[in-house]
C-alpha cells in the first residue's frame, strides 16, 4: 500500500543530503510538491502516480541542489578557462581589424616600456658601483676635512701617516690600504724586448702612456676583490720593486708571453724605475669607483719620496681605505676619530682636521671630494632619471587607458551582444583585463627586442657598458610591476566597458562612454603637463650647455695642440728643448710650457698661503700652476698690473704671479696693492715669494666650478713638478702638415717615446661631456614622452571627431567652413595644453632652478624658455590633432549625416 | 540542460536577496503552507527597465534580420 507521507519524507531526506539546500528551501520545495500532488489527485490521478509525476517535474535532486548553490554564492560566476582562448582569439582579431588603434596602443606601450627599461638599466648600473667586493659592507674610505677660517676643504686624499695610525689606535679597524694616485698624462711604461736570445735584431721598446697608475699597500689586493689571475695575493706588492698589471695592460706589453717576473720601466714624476711584474689581476670592472691599470708597491715610495716617512702628517694625497672588523658600527668608530686628532696634535692654529668614513658603495654616487680618483656619478641625476622613467611608463599606460575607453564606441556593441547572450559583468571585465594584459605582454616582448637592438647605441650614448644581465634578479620585479601596471591600466577600461547597458549602448554610440570624460581629461592633462615639464627641462639643459660653451673663458684656446712631455730622465731639458725646437717649425706660431693648461686640473694646491704680514691663522688655500715665461702671452691672459715671468729677471726664481681671485683671498685691497708684496707659501716649507704680477681671472676649469685663487710659479721652481704639457699654436690652414712635422720633430727629441696630442678646445669642452650626455638622455626621454603623448592625442582626436561626425556634417550644411570646424575640434585640446602649462610651469621652475644650482656660472630658467616649451607643445599637439580634425572637417556632409 | 519547475525557486531567492521581491509564508484554505512572493517597488522599476531593454534588443535584432531599409 502506497504511503504518501512516507514517500514525501523520503524525497525530502534525499534533498537534505545536498549541502546547498537549507531547511527553509526544502520546506518551500516540499510545499510546492504537496500542492502539485494535491492538484493532480484532484484531477483524478492516484496518489502514487501523482507523487511520481510531481517529483519528476521538480527535477533531479542533484540538479535542484546545483541551482540553489548559485544562489548561495550570489554573483560569483565560475571562472571558465575555456573562455580564455576565446578572449585571446578576440584580442587577436581586434589586433588585425583595428590596425590603427592596435598600433597606436602597442607602439605607445612599447616605447614607454623600452624607455623605462633603458633608464632602469642605466640607473641600476650606476647604483651597482663597488658592489662586487666581497667585503663591500665593511669597506670604507676616509674623508679628510681641513677646516680653515674661510674655507672647508673636503678631500679624499689623506696624509700617509693616517692609515697606520688609525689601525694602531682602533682595534675596530681590521686592515687599511693606502693608494697614491700617480695618474698623470705624462706617465709612461715601457718594456724592452728582443735582446736576450736574438742578438741580431736591435732592441725594441714597447712604450705607452699609462694614465691610471697607483702606488698601493700590499693589503690593497687582499681587502678588495680584484682577483689575481697570475701571482700570489699574499706575496704581491710586498717587495719594493714589484708591480701588478691588469689583464689588458699585461696583454698590451707582453702579448701571449707570461709576464710574471718580467721587468717593466715605469716613468712617473718620481723618475724612471724598473719594476718586476709579480701579479696580473682581472681588469677592473666598469662599475668600480677606483680604476687602475697598474699598481706599484707602496714600499718603493719611501725611497722615492722620503718625506712620506719623515713627515707622515703632510701631503694630503693618499687615498686611505679601511676594512672594519665584522659588526663594527661605523658611526661609533667615527665618533672616536677626534681622539686621534688630539693624540697626534693634528689641529693647528690655522686649521682643524676632521675625519669621516665613507661607505664604499656610496662613493660613486654621493662623493664629490677633491682628489677623487675618477669622475663620480651623481645620485640626483640617477633619481631624476628614475622619476622620468616612471613618468614615461605612466604616460604610456595613461595612453592605453584613454585609447581603450575611447574605443568603446566599437566595443559597446560587442559588450551588448555578449551580455544579451548571458555574459556577466565580471566575465566581461575579465575579458577586457585579459586584453589589456595581452597588449602589455606583447609590448613588453617588443620592448625587449628594441632594448636588445638599441642597447649598444644606448651604451655609447651614456658612456657606460650596459648589459641586459644588469637586471639580475630584478627581472622578476620588473615583470611583476609591468604586469601590475597592465592590470591597473586595464581595470578602468574594463570597468567602464563592462558597465554598458545593452539597451543603451545598442541604441546609440556615445552613451556611457561620456561618463569617463572627467577622468580621461585628467589623464590627458597629466600627459601634457609631463610633456611640457620634460620639454622645458630639455630646453633649460640645452640653454645651460650653450651658456657654458659660449661664455667668454677669458683665455684663448683656439688652434692649440697640447702634447704631453714624457717623464724620461732629463725631461726638464728635453721639455725646454722641445719648446724651442717646436716653435721653430714653420707651421707652429707659438709655444708654451706649463704643468697645467685650461681644462685640466691644477698642478698642485698649497694649504697655507698668506701675506707675510698676516697671522698664521689667516692662511688660505690656493692652487698652483707652474708656467714658463710665455704662458700668459700664449693664452692671451691679460695682466692687470705688474709683469709676467721673464728670463731677463734673475730673481724670478722667488717670484709668483697671482690671479685676481687670489688677490681677494689674500686680503689685498687691489691688484696694485698686492704688487711686490711678499707671500708665505705654507705647504712649501714656509718659503717667502714675491708677487710680481696680477693676471685677470679666467676660467681654468669648466663653468661648473667657480674661479679659484691661483698662484702661478715660474717653471724653473724646483718645488714640485707634475709633468709638462707643451702647448703649440698651429696654423689653422695646415693642420695636417703641422702634425706631421711635429711628429717628426718629436721622434728626434724623444726617441721611442709615444706621442699623444689633443686639441685644447676639444679637451676643454670634454669637461661638459657628462652634462651633454645628461642633456642627450634627457632630450631623448622627452622626445619619447612627447611621441607617446602624441599617439594618445591622435587617438583622442580621432575619437572626438568620430563622436561629432554628425554635428560636423550639420554645421557644414549650415555653412561652416573647414577651418572653422577644424578650429572647433582643436579648441578642446588647446584648452588642455593651456591648463597643463599652468601645472607644469611652477614645477619646471622649481626643479630646474635647483638643477642649475650645481653650476657656479649658470643661466636662468627664464620665462622665454617656459613659453618656448608651451609653444612647442601647442604646435605638436595642434599638428597631431589637426591632422584628424581637417580630415573630418573636409569630409562630405552627406556621408556624415547619413546614418552609419 | 533540462528545465524543471524547481529552477524557478533559486531565481526567486536571488531576486529576494537583491530586494526585488518580498516573500511570506501563508496557510492556504486547504490548510497547506505556501510561500507567496510580491514585487517590491524596486522590483517594479527593474522590471520596467528590463522590459524596455529587452524591447530595444528585440528592435535592434529585428532591424538586423529585416531586409536593409533606408534610414528614417
Amino acid at each position: 500500500m502506497f504511503d504518501l507521507e512516507r514517500a514525501i519524507k523520503s524525497w525530502r531526506s534525499g534533498l537534505a543530503k545536498s549541502p546547498s539546500l537549507e531547511d527553509t528551501y526544502i520546506a518551500e520545495l516540499e510545499a510546492v510538491l504537496g500542492d502539485e500532488i494535491a492538484a493532480l489527485v484532484r484531477g483524478g490521478m492516484a496518489e502514487e502516480e501523482a507523487f511520481r509525476q510531481a517529483s519528476a517535474d521538480m527535477g533531479e535532486v542533484s540538479t535542484i541542489g546545483d541551482e540553489f548553490k548559485k544562489v548561495r554564492r550570489p554573483g560569483r560566476t565560475r571562472f571558465m578557462p575555456a573562455l580564455i582562448w576565446n578572449y585571446l582569439k578576440v584580442s587577436g582579431r581586434k589586433l588585425k581589424r583595428q590596425k590603427a588603434y592596435s598600433f597606436v596602443t602597442i607602439a605607445g606601450l612599447t616605447i614607454g616600456m623600452a624607455s623605462f627599461l633603458f633608464i632602469v638599466l642605466y640607473c641600476r648600473f650606476e647604483r651597482s658601483y663597488d658592489g662586487f667586493h666581497r667585503n663591500e659592507d665593511r669597506l670604507y674610505r676616509v674623508q679628510n676635512d681641513r677646516i680653515y677660517s674661510a674655507r672647508h676643504d673636503r678631500s679624499a686624499g689623506c696624509t700617509p701617516g693616517l692609515g697606520p695610525a688609525l689601525k694602531e689606535e682602533f682595534p675596530e679597524i681590521a686592515e687599511f690600504a693606502r693608494l697614491l694616485n700617480l695618474s698623470a698624462d705624462s706617465n709612461t711604461v715601457s718594456r724592452t724586448v728582443g735582446t736576450e736570445d736574438n742578438s741580431e735584431s736591435a732592441d725594441r721598446t714597447i712604450a705607452f702612456f699609462e694614465r691610471r697608475i697607483f702606488f698601493a699597500d700590499p693589503s690593497f689586493l687582499r681587502i678588495f676583490s680584484f682577483p689575481l689571475i697570475l701571482g700570489d695575493v699574499r706575496a704581491v706588492l710586498e717587495e719594493p720593486d714589484t708591480a701588478v698589471l691588469t689583464e689588458s695592460t699585461a696583454r698590451k706589453y707582453f702579448r701571449d708571453e707570461n709576464p710574471l717576473g718580467q721587468t717593466i720601466t715605469v716613468t712617473t714624476r718620481f723618475g724612471g724605475h724598473d719594476y718586476r711584474v709579480f701579479g696580473v689581476c682581472r681588469d677592473v670592472p666598469p662599475n668600480s669607483h677606483l680604476r687602475f691599470d697598474l699598481l706599484l708597491s707602496y714600499r718603493r715610495l719611501a725611497a722615492l719620496w722620503p718625506s712620506t716617512e719623515e713627515q707622515p702628517w703632510s701631503s694630503n694625497a693618499f687615498l686611505t681605505y679601511l676594512l672594519l672588523a665584522p659588526s663594527v658600527n661605523p658611526s661609533a668608530l667615527e665618533a672616536k676619530f677626534p681622539l686621534l686628532v688630539k693624540k697626534y696634535s693634528l689641529d693647528s692654529a690655522e686649521l682643524k682636521r676632521e675625519f669621516h668614513l665613507q661607505p664604499l658603495r656610496t662613493i660613486h654616487l654621493t662623493s664629490r671630494l677633491r682628489f677623487e680618483p675618477d669622475v663620480n656619478g651623481d645620485i640626483k641625476t640617477v633619481r631624476f632619471l628614475e622619476i622620468i622613467g616612471l613618468f614615461i611608463l605612466l604616460i604610456a599606460w595613461v595612453n592605453a587607458i584613454n585609447l581603450a575607453t575611447t574605443r568603446s564606441l566599437q566595443r559597446g556593441k560587442e559588450v551588448c551582444v555578449r551580455k544579451t547572450l548571458g555574459a556577466e559583468r565580471r566575465q566581461l571585465a575579465r575579458q577586457f583585463l585579459l586584453e589589456s594584459v595581452f597588449h602589455n605582454v606583447l609590448a613588453l616582448l617588443l620592448a625587449l627586442g628594441v632594448v636588445l637592438a638599441v642597447l649598444p647605441a644606448f651604451s655609447r650614448l651614456v658612456g657606460k657598458p650596459l648589459l641586459l644581465d644588469e637586471f639580475g634578479g630584478g627581472w622578476i620585479w620588473i615583470s611583476l610591476s609591468i604586469l601590475a601596471g597592465a592590470i591597473l591600466s586595464g581595470l578602468y577600461p574594463a570597468f567602464v566597458l563592462s558597465s554598458f547597458r545593452p539597451a543603451l549602448a545598442l541604441r546609440g554610440p556615445a552613451q556611457g562612454v561620456l561618463r569617463g570624460a572627467a577622468l580621461r581629461k585628467g589623464l590627458v592633462l597629466f600627459q601634457f603637463a609631463t610633456a611640457i615639464l620634460l620639454i622645458a627641462s630639455t630646453l633649460i639643459v640645452g640653454k645651460q650647455l650653450a651658456f657654458m660653451q659660449n661664455q667668454d673663458l677669458g683665455v684663448d684656446l683656439d688652434q692649440t695642440l697640447v702634447l704631453k712631455i714624457p717623464e724620461v730622465p732629463g725631461s726638464d731639458q728635453s721639455a725646454s728643448l722641445a719648446r724651442v725646437q717646436m716653435s721653430g717649425l714653420a707651421s707652429v706660431r707659438n709655444a708654451a710650457l706649463s704643468t697645467s693648461v685650461p681644462g685640466r686640473e691644477y698642478s698642485n694646491a698649497v694649504s697655507g698661503i698668506r701675506r707675510q704680514s698676516a697671522a698664521a691663522e689667516e692662511a688660505q688655500q690656493a692652487f698652483i700652476i707652474d708656467v714658463d715665461d710665455n704662458y700668459f702671452q700664449f693664452f692671451s691672459i691679460p695682466l692687470v698690473c705688474g709683469r709676467g715671468f721673464s728670463r731677463g729677471y734673475a730673481s724670478d726664481t722667488g717670484a709668483v704671479v697671482i690671479n685676481e681671485e687670489m688677490v681677494n683671498v689674500l686680503g689685498f685691497e687691489s691688484a696694485e696693492k698686492a704688487l711686490l708684496q711678499n707671500v708665505v707659501l705654507g705647504g712649501f716649507g714656509g718659503d717667502v715669494v714675491q708677487v710680481v704680477g696680477v693676471v685677470k681671472n679666467y676660467h681654468h676649469l669648466s663653468l661648473r666650478e667657480k674661479i679659484e685663487p691661483v698662484t702661478y710659479m715660474p717653471l724653473s721652481q724646483p718645488y714640485f713638478r707634475r709633468g709638462y704639457l707643451l702647448s703649440l699654436r698651429i696654423d689653422a690652414r695646415s693642420i695636417g702638415v703641422a702634425i706631421s712635422s711635429i711628429t717628426a720633430k718629436w721622434r728626434e727629441i724623444f726617441p721611442g717615446q709615444p706621442l699623444e696630442y689633443s686639441f685644447l678646445d676639444d679637451d676643454f669642452n670634454s669637461q661638459y661631456d657628462i652634462d651633454k650626455r645628461f642633456g642627450q638622455v634627457f632630450g631623448l626621454s622627452s622626445l619619447l614622452a612627447i611621441l607617446i603623448s602624441c599617439l594618445g592625442l591622435f587617438g583622442l582626436a580621432s575619437f572626438s571627431a568620430e563622436r561629432r561626425t554628425r554635428e560636423i556634417g550639420i554645421r557644414k550644411v549650415f555653412g561652416a567652413t573647414i577651418p572653422e570646424i577644424a578650429a572647433m575640434l582643436a579648441r578642446e585640446f588647446v584648452q588642455w595644453v593651456v591648463l597643463a602649462n599652468l601645472i607644469a610651469w611652477p614645477v619646471a621652475w622649481v626643479v630646474m632652478s635647483r638643477w642649475l644650482q650645481r653650476f657656479a656660472y649658470r643661466t636662468t630658467v627664464g620665462f622665454e624658455t617656459l613659453a618656448g616649451a608651451a609653444l612647442l607643445t601647442l604646435v605638436i599637439a595642434l599638428t597631431t590633432v589637426s591632422f584628424k580634425a581637417i580630415k573630418s572637417a573636409a569630409a562630405n556632409p552627406v556621408e556624415s549625416i547619413r546614418c552609419e | 540542460m533540462e528545465w524543471s519547475s524547481t529552477m524557478l525557486y533559486p531565481v526567486l531567492r536571488r531576486l529576494e536577496k537583491d530586494g526585488l521581491v518580498r516573500s511570506e509564508w501563508r496557510v492556504s484554505d486547504e490548510n497547506r503552507i505556501r510561500k507567496y512572493y510580491v514585487l517590491t517597488a524596486q522590483g517594479r522599476k527593474e522590471l520596467a527597465a528590463e522590459k524596455e531593454r529587452w524591447r530595444s534588443v528585440q528592435d535592434a535584432l529585428g532591424k538586423l534580420w529585416a531586409p536593409a531599409e533606408a534610414c528614417e
